[in-house]
């Protein structure tokens, strides 16, 4: 062993295998262990090595004290005077870690013996395994220094390791105690929590955490609030009451009656509503009008709201009823433009009123309706909030643990959701379960399930509202999930939700398909099946108006209503096109009721094969639809789904409605306009006046243009609003988008059917037109024999013919149907045409007609009050300097036959006629003179310089 | 190269002349042994042109080198070669890491092994220390830790022979420096 002893590697071998005592002894067997192979440098790092496992920092900078290294005395003395003067005494097994921190390689061995001197008796019972009163008497109560002591026993432990067994096993039997403390705790944790003692278990929890037993503190409050509760979960119940997009396609025919009947209870905040929205997007000048048809059509509906509770039977039992016919297709456009000016609210609001919708409907109706459902998320609230109290007494910000235990409950709750809407389907699908089932064949009850489970899952989007904000926005802030609780609750919700989400979104457009298409099928028929009864009616209401006319009763009470609806009609639709003057609006408004007084008489309303009701209505549940959409646009993962399916829901919008209710009621209107025979109408109709100056299926088209705008306009408004504001679709990138194509298909396709419609209208008007001027144009009219005959002349009274003023005002009822109906452009060309082609009839007219000096007076009388209506009236640029150039034809014929001469010349002066004849026409015109043959030679020679009889060869 | 050094046989001689003769990887688990035989050796056997006293090493890198262990005793280096045998496939501790190396409890077999009287143990702790095999140095030591540990130094002393060299005075004195360790 001498020999041994002599290698210092050997021996600092061994003396790493020994634990303190031993180390010590082997240092003093002999003066080589002890002075030189254990000393200096080695025992330091001994010592330190302790010291550092005990996660005690080194600090290389010598403290102030240093003793010289080669003294034992000294370094005796500084650890007995350590020891001695009670400064030793001062550092307790709980505390001793946060004194000592640090030491430097001189001072390692006298603070490892202060530790070694708290902890080592401990050591000493684990290793002895005599565990009894293990913890000194003062700390006996106290769990809290307990758990310290352990947890410092362990850190002190790690020292130990020179001696493996010695460590292990403190360790082992350390474990032992420690599991044996935590049971003890846990149990008294469980009956505090009966007592709801929640301030003691605090401390207790606080014992878990620093024993690092968290997950069994965690799961300790979870088997104490267990949330898996019969009356937290979803179940069957809450589909029975919910609104939901199905169930509003369900029940849509009463829907807009509903909302007729709400306008007219609400008069008064509609009024306002209504006054003020307008107010925030027209000038001011416009708003005295719309006020006081805001009032009419309030006071007006409340008639309709009692009469026109469902649509068909009732209004014809009202035909029955011998009521005019006017006053039913009165309370029809009232409908309608009260729709548009609910449509006009909605469209200067929606923003604001957009995420109020589904979250926030009106509370007491929407609870009412959500019974089950808002209990149900009530019963969640109160539950969770109870919770968050518990939570934050107990663990306070000691560890976060509520996230983690909502997110389970959302799990929960969610996977609740889950069965409910799957399981449902099988108890369901089992025969014993309903005998019922029987009855129904399988493939269609397979079909009706199938409808089923997916109307429920129109649930989700309120689901995720109440949840997300109702449930999670009235829960209690919380100290243990901190500042972010409510926004993590809510990615949560988002996170559990998404599968349900997906399939929903992928859902919605097939389904909305299906019933938008029922929808418009469904009034189609109606239609079919209305016009054939109508086709019955007509027949009793012209008897009716025929027995009015016999009493003499005159249905201007009637009329007027209409009237002031027409007007506002047009009205509505400048506020859009706010463009036009107040001087032209009150012009268009005179010429609009003007237009209308004999709508009564109409027969063929065109107007009625589209209902702007049905679309107003089709529109709004898309609007709703995309709403309820909405509520997961910020989801990050699924918002380009949502996106997507939003642009398909717009595409099956336009595509459907062009489909079954645009296109086929635009072609049966053509197809009507083209059928229309004036001539067979008037056989049948009852006429007031016995020449007609208005063409009805053309102001009825007129109606369908003025319909397909606002479609358009609704159509835009839509558009912008709901795609393009909430960013569904960037007008900027997306323009080759398809959604944008359709919407594009779609206007060309409406401007085409205007163009075509209004083509046959004005073949028709001008078939009209000419039968003025063949029946009502007189042929003495231009051409008086003698100035006796003449008794205008005589009386100085010289008026336009009574053919110019019907025509005239034939084309008055119709040149200006289309303004404010549709732009700018569409209604230039109309008029331009028009203008246009009454030139030719007029130049064809005088053509036709004799005309003497005497008459000529006349016809410059006709000429200047065609021109003053196309100058000062239709004012189409194009169009005025033909009918100046008329005008002057007209002085052809008032030029004496004496004068022929003179009338030669005024032939050869082109220029006198703007360059709108040329001279053949001209001399065409002259021909016309019903002293021709007198004059034919003097009017050649000044043209030709010679007559027809000086030609020496004839 | 590497195959046939494996297979190359090593003969150790003892300090009596005895020769051992071993693979070399046996050899090598001295690590002593193991960089002689790296540097010295292969070293020659590359500048084997201009040495020719190690010219037959050219011929056949299987020839067996001779390997003089002068400071050993016979019996230790059979006690030495037979524990290498015996770990010829074992794998220890890394070196470095001196916390594994110390919390492994001593082999079974080790410990069967260093079954030996006091002197041979002594022995093959400083033929280990020597040589430099590490994991049988560590294991003697911890046997020796073993038999010190719980014991008085006196006690110490007479199990190992080890004669107290303090004064009186001396152990007084280093008694009360280490009072502090002592049970209370």
């Amino acid at each position: 062993m001498e020999d041994l002893l002599k290698v210092p590697e050997i021996v600092q071998n061994i003396a790493s295998y020994l634990n303190t005592k031993d180390y010590l002894t082997f240092q003093s067997l002999n003066k080589s262990t002890h002075d030189t192979h254990l000393k200096g440098k080695y025992d330091d790092d001994y010592w330190s090595g302790k010291l550092l496992s005990m996660e005690i920092k080194r600090n290389n900078n010598e403290e102030s004290i240093d003793p010289p290294i080669n003294n034992p005395n000294n370094e005796s003395n500084l650890i007995n005077k350590l020891f001695d003067n009670g400064s030793a005494q001062s550092f307790t097994p709980m505390d001793i870690f946060d004194k000592i921190t640090s030491f430097t390689p001189k001072t390692a061995k006298s603070k490892y013996a202060v530790f070694f001197n708290v902890f080592n008796s401990y050591c000493d019972k684990l290793i002895n395994n005599n565990l009894g009163n293990f913890f000194p008497k003062k700390y006996q109560s106290d769990p809290l220094f307990q758990i310290k002591i352990i947890n410092n026993i362990e850190l002190f432990n790690n020292s130990n390791k020179n001696d493996y067994n010695y460590y292990n096993k403190t360790k082992q039997q350390l474990k032992i105690i420690r599991d044996f403390f935590i049971n003890t705790v846990l149990k008294e944790m469980e009956s505090l929590y009966q007592e709801k003692n929640y301030k003691k278990i605090h401390i207790f929890i606080k014992v878990l955490i620093l024993s690092n037993e968290e997950t069994n503190a965690l799961e300790f409050f979870k088997t104490q609030n267990p949330y898996d509760l019969d009356d937290l979960k979803f179940n069957d119940k809450i589909w029975k009451d919910s609104t939901t997009v199905f169930k509003r396609f369900k029940h849509q025919n009463s829907s807009s009656i509903d909302l007729v009947k709400q306008f007219s209870k609400d008069n008064s905040r509609g009024y306002s509503n209504s006054i003020n929205s307008i107010r925030s997007e027209t000038n001011e000048l416009e708003i005295d009008t719309i006020k006081d048809i805001t009032i009419n059509s309030n006071t007006d509906t409340i008639s309709l709201g009692q009469v026109n509770d469902n649509n068909d039977s009732i209004n014809n039992d009202k035909f029955k009823n011998n009521e005019p016919l006017g006053n039913n297709d009165n309370n029809n456009i009232i409908t309608e433009e009260i729709k548009n000016q609910g449509d006009g609210n909605k469209g200067t609001e929606t923003e604001s009123k957009n995420k109020l919708d589904v979250s926030t409907l009106d509370e007491t109706e929407f609870s009412k309706e959500n019974k089950h459902l808002v209990a149900l998320i009530e019963n969640m609230k109160i539950f969770l909030n109870e919770k968050i109290d518990i939570v934050d007494t107990i663990f306070s910000d000691e560890y976060p643990i509520l996230i983690s235990y909502c997110e389970n409950f959302i799990q929960f709750i969610i996977e609740s959701l889950r069965s409910c809407l799957t399981e449902d389907d099988k108890t369901k699908n089992d025969p014993s379960t309903n005998t019922n089932n029987e009855k129904i064949p399988k493939k269609s009850r397979n079909k009706l399930l199938k409808n089923e489970t997916e109307s429920k899952l129109f649930t989700i989007p309120i689901i995720y509202n109440l949840l997300k904000n109702d449930l999670i926005d009235n829960l209690k802030e919380s100290i243990n999930a901190g500042p972010t609780f409510h926004k993590v609750l809510k990615e949560f919700i988002d996170l559990y939700m998404e599968p349900f989400i997906l399939n929903y979104l992928k859902l919605v457009p097939n389904f909305y398909q299906e019933q938008i298409h029922k929808e418009l099928i469904k009034f189609n028929s109606d239609i079919a099946k209305k016009q054939s009864e109508q086709n019955k009616e007509i027949y009793n209401s012209l008897k009716d108006q025929s027995i009015a006319k016999q009493n003499g009763s005159n249905s201007n009470s009637n009329s007027n209503g209409k009237n002031d609806f027409l007007s506002s009609f047009t009205n509505m639709f400048k506020l859009q096109n706010s463009s036009t003057t107040e001087k032209q609006k009150e012009r268009q408004k005179l010429q609009v009721d003007y237009n209308l007084n004999l709508l009564n008489t109409n027969l063929q309303n065109i107007k009625s094969f589209i209902s702007l009701d049905l679309i107003y209505k089709v529109i709004q549940e898309t609007k709703d639809l995309i709403e309820e959409m909405s509520a997961f646009k910020d989801l990050r993962e699924v918002t380009p789904i949502y996106k997507a399916e939003c642009q398909e829901i717009f595409k099956i919008l336009i595509t459907e409605l062009n489909i079954n209710h645009i296109k086929p009621s635009f072609e049966k209107a053509i197809g009507l306009l083209e059928e229309y025979d004036t001539d067979k109408i008037k056989s049948i109709e009852f006429k007031i006046d016995q020449v007609e100056t208005q063409v009805e299926p053309l102001v009825k088209f007129t109606e369908l243009i003025n319909i397909g705008d606002i479609i358009l306009q609704m159509i835009s408004i839509f558009y912008k609003n709901e795609l393009e504001n909430k960013k569904i679709i960037d007008k900027n990138r997306d323009f080759l988008n398809e959604v944008i194509q359709t919407k594009k298909k779609f206007e060309t396709m409406i401007d085409d059917y205007v163009a075509e419609g209004l083509t046959i209208g004005i073949n028709k008007l001008f078939t009209e037109m000419n039968f003025i001027f063949r029946t009502v144009q007189l042929p003495d009219d231009y051409n008086i024999r003698s100035s006796n005959d003449n008794f205008a002349i005589n009386h100085g009274e010289i008026h336009p013919t009574k053919c110019a003023i019907k025509v005239i005002e034939l084309l008055n009822n119709h040149c200006f149907l289309l303004n404010g109906a549709t732009d700018k452009g569409t209604i230039d060309v109309y008029q331009q045409e028009i203008g246009d082609r009454f030139f030719n009839e007029v130049v064809k007219q005088i053509k036709r007609n004799i005309i003497s000096t005497e008459g000529a007076i006349y016809l410059i009388a006709d000429l200047n009050y065609y021109y003053e209506f196309i100058a000062y009236r239709l004012r189409q640029k194009n169009i005025i300097p033909l009918f100046a150039g008329l005008k002057n034809i007209g002085q052809l014929y008032i030029v004496s036959g004496k004068d022929s001469k003179e009338l030669g010349r005024l032939i050869s002066d082109v220029g006198k006629f703007q360059s709108i004849f040329s001279q053949e026409e001209i001399y065409e015109f002259v021909q016309r003179r019903s002293d021709w043959l007198k004059v034919k030679r003097d009017v050649e020679k000044v043209m030709y310089g010679l007559g027809v009889k000086d030609c020496c060869i004839m | 190269m590497s195959d046939a050094k494996k297979t190359q046989q090593v003969v150790l001689v003892s300090g009596e002349g005895e020769q051992f003769s071993v693979d070399r990887a046996i050899a090598e688990r001295s690590i002593l042994l193991k960089n002689y035989l790296n540097d010295m050796h292969d070293h020659a056997a590359s500048d084997s042109d201009s040495d020719s006293d190690s010219e037959s090493n050219h011929e056949s890198s299987t020839e067996t080198i001779t390997m003089p262990v002068p400071n050993v005793r016979s019996s230790v280096l059979g006690k030495i070669v037979e524990w290498a045998e015996h770990h010829r496939g074992s794998t220890f501790p890394d070196e470095d890491d001196d916390d594994s190396r110390k919390s492994a409890p001593v082999d079974a077999w080790d410990r069967e092994f260093l079954k030996v009287d006091q002197e041979m143990l002594y022995e093959i702790i400083l033929a280990a220390n020597y040589l430099n095999i590490k994991p049988l140095l560590d294991a003697g030591c911890k046997v020796v830790a073993e038999m010190i540990r719980g014991r008085s130094p006196e006690e110490i002393r007479r199990t190992f022979n080890i004669v107290n060299d303090f004064t009186p005075e001396e152990e007084a004195a280093i008694r009360r420096e280490n009072e502090w360790a002592e049970d209370r």
